[in-house]
């Protein structure tokens, strides 16, 4: 109980010193406030960053092979005019893989393309995408549907003039009326929507149904050239449960060999991509870019902790008569060291405190204009006061220690 | 014991500044990418060890008896912790050894009160 008290006691002399030099108080949290703002924000950025990358490879399907003309990672000094003579990918291709390849859970073929001018009566969006699939697209990425139904085999199969449209398309043609059944005009031809996907949003990664529409490939061949650089066709592939990325790598590129009837001295005019090669690069950006802001954010700190201690020296010599009295009145040095203490460690979580709220201000602020959702998690909250605490305890355990081992008949005639 | 007598021999001198330089070295440590990745509390617990070894060597910088035994606990404590978290201390681990065997081998001569 006694221990308690004397706790209380050194906790409530330091609060009366903080409330009575309130400027310096202020100043000297600077330091701290800079520096816990700089981590934590950018533990928050890079948080937020990874976590949306993390959503996008799930949604794009973590064990899904592209197979494309175009590699999505290139190495230093990569021979680009190699990569510009590769064939496409085709539609007969992906057929023969069916064919080829034996551990696949679903094969398809895709292509996209752009600028697009979708009508329904009198409202028209002119900048839209249409993204064309064959019948398997359904078994490779994973969506919900609000409204309607997938293609059928007979729709896919024979290119039917159908479609499904992304939640902000239907927003803007339909509002909240029903749009399945209706006919949307997509550069001057008629296409039934058949389906609306559920509100997806955009990642790093990928850009979501949002705004685009999706058709059945046999009918985006008829009404345009689908072996063209301009819609880069390319063919998905995902193995069956249990069957490695670098298995069904290996599978599809003995496949697509013997399609293309490369000879074995020949290298492989494809390209195998997965969602892995983009992620691994962005966390190497991350990586980067948080050992920076540790570096700026740990100097920024490290010239707080100094203030503080300063601050705390000063504090000292300017009390070492009342320390002198508190002493020959009894005062433990104990409760010296405390009072001292708990002044470096409050100043400091306060500007910790400080800190972490300019950063969720901050994320409010920038909510909406990054690609990605920021949130201030517990383990950033946890480590900016942790921080905070040790550079209070780590700055102002000196002085303190210096202030308890004072003479009390010295202290009171200084 | 007369607090005259008790003054900080060169030895200990050297080896205390040696200590004091690896706990500012771990200071950075505490908010570092690599730290935060081990758990949500792993800073905390982390920091807390850099805190109480920095305190252990003031005390040993001090003459303290306090000093020498908080090293050894904060010293054990931070061992287990690290084989239990899977963290390789290669280079820290001796010379914590070391910092350790040279203080209590003090102890015997220093100051019993805070």
């Amino acid at each position: 109980m006694i221990f308690l008290n004397l706790v209380k006691e050194s906790f409530l002399f330091a609060l009366h010193a903080l409330r009575v030099n309130r400027l310096r108080t202020f100043l000297s949290l600077l330091g701290i406030t800079i520096g816990i703002f700089a981590i934590i924000l950018v533990f928050t950025l890079v948080d937020g960053m990874e976590r949306d990358v993390t959503t996008s490879i799930q949604s794009l399907g973590d064990n899904v092979i592209y197979v494309q003309k175009w590699p999505w990672t290139f190495g230093e000094n990569y021979p680009w005019w190699k990569y510009m003579s590769r064939p496409l990918p085709t539609y007969d291709e992906m057929e023969s893989l069916k064919d080829r390849v034996e551990n696949f859970k679903a094969i398809a073929l895709g292509a996209n393309t752009g600028g697009q001018l979708i009508k329904y009566k009198n409202k028209t969006i002119e900048d839209g995408s249409m993204f064309m699939v064959s019948h398997d697209y359904d078994k490779i990425r994973a969506f919900d549907l609000q409204q309607g139904r997938y293609f059928t085999q007979i729709e896919s199969d024979g290119g039917r003039n159908v479609c499904l449209i992304g939640y902000s398309i239907k927003q803007n043609l339909f509002e909240n009326y029903e749009a399945v059944g209706k006919e949307i005009s997509v550069k001057g031809r008629k296409l039934t929507v058949v389906g609306v996907f559920n509100k997806e949003g955009k990642s790093m990664l990928d850009n979501g149904f949002d705004e685009l529409i999706l058709v059945p490939i046999n009918y985006g061949r008829k009404v345009i050239d689908i072996n063209s650089d301009r819609v880069d066709p390319f063919i998905m592939a995902k193995g069956v449960d249990g069957f490695t990325n670098e298995q069904l790598k290996e599978e599809l590129r003995g496949a697509m060999r013997s399609i293309r009837r490369l000879r074995p001295v020949q290298e492989d005019d494809f390209a195998l991509n997965e969602s892995k090669l983009i992620a691994n690069n962005i966390t190497g950006i991350f990586d980067i870019l948080q050992i920076v802001e540790w570096i700026i954010g740990g100097l920024s700190i490290l010239v707080g902790g100094f203030g503080i201690a300063n601050i705390l020296f000063v504090s000292v010599k300017e009390r070492t008569n009342l320390i002198g009295i508190q002493k020959s009145l009894g005062a433990k040095n104990f409760f010296i060291l405390l009072q001292f203490l708990f002044e470096a460690v409050l100043l400091c979580l306060i500007g910790g405190i400080i800190g972490i709220f300019l950063v969720y201000l901050l994320s409010l602020a920038l909510e909406g204009a990054v690609p990605f959702p920021l949130s201030l998690t517990v383990s950033n909250i946890v480590l900016g006061l942790t921080v905070s605490a040790n550079i209070g305890i780590i700055a102002g355990f000196l002085p303190a220690y210096t202030a308890s081992q004072l003479d009390p008949v010295e202290a009171i005639r200084s | 014991m007369n607090k005259a007598l008790i003054t900080l021999p060169k030895p200990l001198k050297i080896f205390a500044i040696i200590g004091l330089i690896m706990v500012i070295i771990s200071i950075p440590s505490i908010f570092s990418p690599f730290i935060k990745k081990l758990g949500t509390f792993y800073p905390l617990l982390f920091g807390s060890m850099v805190s109480l070894r920095f305190m252990a060597l003031i005390g040993v910088w001090y003459m303290k008896k306090w000093g020498p035994i908080l090293f050894l606990i904060v010293f054990l404590v931070f061992e287990i912790t690290s084989i239990m978290v899977g963290i390789s201390r290669e280079i820290e681990l001796p010379l914590s050894t070391i910092l350790c065997l040279v203080f209590l081998t003090y102890v015997p001569r220093m100051d019993d009160n805070l």
